[in-house]
């Protein structure tokens, strides 16, 4: 029941580092399931902090890159371009532009203060549909673990996009390594002697009795410890379901990351770990966040020394042009997931056919803190209902009449979310 | 003398500033601080017997404030608890999901339990269960696994890891999974680890909760008090005797409760607590990745939050003044840092307590854990290090600059300007002023330490000058003069005790709790701002009940 270690299978023939390139058993592997699930949908949200701006200067499908977007040029057929929405519940009074940035992203309201507290957010509505078969229901990525907190906001607002609602963020993985072990399976190593510690098989049988001990313990505990005893129940028994879900016994995995990677390899390592997850199956719907809002994250690897955030306040044209060199840098790792999903067959096409890829973020322009025209785009089409190859403009359309959108080209229709007034047509 | 009368905190512009002076100017002058306790070890005074809302003018406990909530273990908790229980050295949570910040200490986090969480716990249960019995330190280990044997040892596991006697129906359920799992075709000792992965993965051990009175358990809320004081004091479980103790009833006696606290603060588990307390309360988890840790040697960094870490958990042991934290003639350091201070020789890897003998050094603010974690990559922020000193050590954190404003400073090429005289037009600007006049001079006062924390007399500019004035006009100089500031300040001891009780609670402390937190940080100055007394007072006036 373990990926990558079922007997004979030798991991290490496939992939060399889980930054090799395709391999021929992927291609075998892929072109069967491919073949044998050629409807699966999947959604990826990649969330840029501290504002971008990338608007291409004419809509339609005759449209020039800008340079923040230089790197899409390979999946440009796919991509969808869409300026002018702005994200209204991040807007207020009140200090805290970089939190209700990001925690209204994806929830598309407005998150209370101090928090934590605010709706559920869109990816963990539509995993409910897209992962109802997956091993994971969802994966939830941070490239940063450590996030400032905000004007008295808790950092919660800055560190996680993917909420379950109410007073609760969704886990949050900052390790690839951890990563790895969670979509693969892989034995836990303890810290104890360095080994790996054996697997027990009778994990069904654990989470029976477990699962009794819990409904014992609802008996006679006072009403306000209910709801976080659902919540554990909800948790163990969604964890049933998904452990039973046989694997593919011979998905390739690649290696183990190595630990205490710098943040550009962090952010390569978790973009090649999401490619292997939606591949394998393992998961259908991911968010991954580049770096927590209002990050200090320095870029010297690509000749920007200093802190993001910082920078971002920066309103002279050199400022600009620095931001516009980080975003683009992210903009080339997010292609270049993109274009291992593009070469990946699927059905008659190929894994971006059936997938949306969404990259963007709650401000605009950082300095300003602006929440109107915030930077979106998405790659892929979505099993065809999304066309591809244009930049829409939207001027003062709500973002969340996007999530609308999206949900129904992913099979799985909202009529409304957040503030949206309509939907959006992307055919 | 303190920042309170100096009339720092008059500015208009800072809304944080004006809001507290308008707090502080209801309060009644106290006795003056005593400034130059000497360094003296005290033990912990007796238990100070006297209420500490005596005349009761904080107020009642508004209703269901201290309803005792079911609480996740945080990723701490998790693996000092499995450390006690399992008497292992695995850091199970290296693989879990890190703890949400909520309150800004992982006592006070959400731990929502997801599924991802839940299958880190699945994971970790069965793994640790299995090292465990593998270990031979479980019992039955020499009897084949026998279902005889296994039986009665999962519930007296069980017992220990629930924190409290088992009800009748969890003793029967579990006693029976053995027999149960063998059934199901494990083989006997597959079948017992199983069982005992079970007991880890369970609600019961995964939370702390307490059931009712009624569910059969007698002295339930004592064994709930001992749970919420072991996590409070020892981010831990109870140990034997503070158990022994609630089984026994006896938690209900004052004297008998005070002893208790009085031993666990003594303990040297406390230091655990401290020193995860410190680091969160600091704001150095991750020292090696702050921005200009790039330009020290191998280890330095880590050294520096060691230094702290050591450093303050001497307060504790020793009842220390906890006003000496800013100003105390000693720290921790081995062969690298007393290298990388400039202080006499120290030999070897391991922090060893060293006098130190100029005004170079002496105190939190002149450790590198505060230098380096405050500074850009490449050179010193005394605007960071103004906001750190307001927010961590006086709790007054300044806002963030307003949208739309030039928050970098002008290049330094080009112009050419020293760091103060750069500083100097970012005050110029009327929406900054407010804020900046606040921060930057406290900053500047610690410009003769550079990005990584080591002395300089003079920068690319000229001789540094780390003099400053506060807003009422006294003079001070150097990080030496502002520490003897910043000790006078009665705001400090309230802000440590703040912090400490937002810990221990692990939520924001009520209106009515915050009253008595103040009291405490008065009272405390009786007592010699002693760290061990001030835990102590928080723990029976906020915990107790």
């Amino acid at each position: 029941m373990i990926y990558g270690t079922k007997k004979g299978t030798n991991r290490r023939s496939f992939l060399r580092g889980v930054g090799a390139c395709i391999s021929l058993p992927w291609l075998e592997y892929f072109t069967q399931v491919a073949m044998a699930d050629a409807a699966r949908k999947r959604v990826v949200y990649c969330y840029m902090p501290n504002g971008a701006q990338w608007q291409p200067a004419t809509t339609g499908s005759d449209f020039q890159l800008a340079s923040p977007l230089q790197d899409l040029a390979a999946v440009k057929d796919y991509l969808t371009v869409i300026s002018g929405l702005q994200l209204g519940p991040a807007k207020s009074t009140i200090n805290g532009d970089h939190s209700r940035a990001l925690t209204a992203f994806l929830s598309g309201h407005t998150p209370e203060f101090p928090g934590p507290s605010v709706t559920t957010s869109i990816d963990i509505t539509l995993a409910q549909t897209l992962s109802l078969g997956s091993r994971v229901s969802n994966l939830c990525l941070a490239a940063e673990e450590h996030a400032n907190a905000e004007s008295g906001y808790t950092a919660d607002y800055q560190s996680c996009m993917s909420w379950l609602g109410g007073a609760s963020p969704n886990s949050r993985d900052v390790d690839p390594a951890v990563v790895f072990n969670r979509i693969f399976a892989a034995p836990i190593t303890t810290a104890q002697d360095g080994k790996p510690a054996k697997q027990l098989d009778p994990g069904k049988s654990i989470l029976d009795a477990v699962l009794s001990e819990a409904n014992g313990l609802q008996q006679v505990l006072g009403r306000t410890d209910q709801q976080r005893l659902q919540e554990y129940l909800q948790s163990i028994r969604d964890l049933e379901t998904r452990v039973a879900i046989a694997p593919v016994a011979t998905c390739p995995t690649g290696d183990r990351p190595a630990a205490n990677v710098s943040y550009d390899t962090r952010v390569k390592l978790f973009y090649d770990l999401l490619y292997h997850a939606l591949a394998c199956g393992v998961t259908n719907v991911a968010t991954f966040l580049l770096a927590s809002e209002s990050t200090n994250q320095s870029y010297d690897f690509i000749g920007i020394p200093g802190s993001h955030h910082d920078i971002s306040h920066d309103s002279s044209r050199e400022g600009y042009a620095k931001i516009a060199k980080i975003v683009a840098w992210h903009v080339g790792q997010f292609s270049a997931f993109c274009q291992k999903l593009q070469t990946t067959p699927e059905g008659s096409g190929n894994m971006l056919d059936q997938s949306i890829l969404l990259m963007g973020g709650g401000l605009g322009d950082g300095a300003r803190h602006t929440h109107d025209n915030i930077p979106v785009f998405l790659v892929g089409k979505a099993g065809g209902l999304i066309r591809g190859g244009q930049h829409i403009n939207l001027s003062g359309t709500p973002f969340c009449n996007l999530h609308v959108a999206m949900s129904t080209a992913l099979g799985a229709p909202i009529a409304q979310f957040g503030d949206s007034n309509g939907t959006i047509s992307l055919g | 003398m303190s920042l309170v009368t100096l009339g720092l905190l008059a500015v208009s512009g800072c809304n944080v500033w004006s809001k507290l002076h308008d707090s502080r100017r209801s309060t009644p002058p106290g006795r003056p601080p005593q400034v130059d306790t000497p360094p003296a070890v005290s033990p912990a005074d007796p238990i100070n017997k006297v209420p500490i809302d005596a005349e009761g003018s904080c107020g009642a406990a508004a209703a269901g404030t201290f309803v005792f909530d079911m609480k996740a273990l945080s990723n701490t908790e998790y693996d000092l608890t499995i450390k006690d229980l399992l008497s292992t050295k695995a850091t199970a949570s290296a693989a879990f999901p890190p703890d949400a910040t909520g309150i800004g200490f992982d006592t006070g986090a959400a731990h929502t339990m997801t599924t991802t969480l839940a299958q880190s716990y699945f994971d970790a249960s069965q793994s640790l269960a299995a090292a465990f019995v593998d270990s031979g330190k479980a019992a039955c280990a020499d009897q084949a696994f026998a279902t005889s044997c296994s039986s009665s040892a999962v519930t007296a596991f069980a017992e220990l890891a629930f924190r409290r006697p088992l009800l009748a129906g969890e003793a029967a359920r579990l006693s029976a999974l053995p027999q149960q799992f063998a059934t199901a075709g494990m083989v006997e000792k597959d079948a017992f680890t199983a069982a005992l992965a079970t007991v880890l993965l369970a609600p019961q051990f995964l939370y702390r909760s307490k059931v009712n009175m009624d569910a059969g358990v007698p002295h339930s809320d004592q064994y709930a008090l001992a749970s919420k004081l072991s996590y409070a004091l020892w981010s831990t479980m109870p140990d034997a005797t503070l158990l022994a103790q609630a089984k026994a009833g006896r938690l209900s006696d004052q004297e008998v409760l005070a002893g208790e606290i009085d031993r666990m603060v003594s303990s040297p588990k406390a230091r655990g607590f401290l020193r995860n307390f410190t680091a969160q309360w600091l704001g150095i988890k991750s020292l090696a990745q702050a921005p200009a840790a790039g330009h020290l040697d191998a280890g330095i960094a880590a050294d520096f939050g060691e230094e702290t870490l050591d450093f303050v958990s001497e307060f504790l042991d020793q009842n220390r003044n906890i006003r000496d934290l800013l100003d105390a003639r000693f720290t921790y350091a081995n062969a690298r840092l007393a290298k990388h201070y400039g202080l006499p020789e120290v030999a070897g890897d391991d922090l060893m307590r060293t006098t130190v003998q100029s005004d170079q050094r002496g105190g939190l603010l002149t450790q590198g854990s505060f230098l380096l974690s405050t500074s850009n990559p490449d050179v010193t922020s005394p605007v960071k290090r103004g906001k750190w000193v307001l927010d961590r050590i006086l709790c007054t954190p300044p806002p963030p600059p307003p949208a739309g404003v030039q928050t970098v400073l002008a290049p330094s090429t080009g112009a050419a300007l020293p760091m103060r005289q750069r500083l100097a037009t970012h005050r110029a600007a009327t929406a900054c002023a407010g804020c900046h006049k606040m921060m930057d001079p406290i900053g500047l006062a610690f410009e003769n330490y550079d990005f990584i924390g080591q002395w300089r007399d003079k920068d690319d500019y000229g001789p540094i000058d780390a003099s400053g004035t506060t807003m009422a006009g006294a003079n001070f100089n150097h990080a030496a003069g502002l520490a003897a500031v910043l000790k006078a300040d009665p705001a400090f001891p309230r802000c440590v005790a703040s912090k400490l009780a937002t810990y221990a609670l692990g939520r924001v402390p009520t209106e009515q709790e915050q009253c008595l937190i103040k009291k405490i940080a008065t009272r405390t100055s009786d007592r010699q701002y002693g760290l061990r007394n001030l835990l102590v007072d928080l723990t029976r006036a906020l915990l107790v009940h």
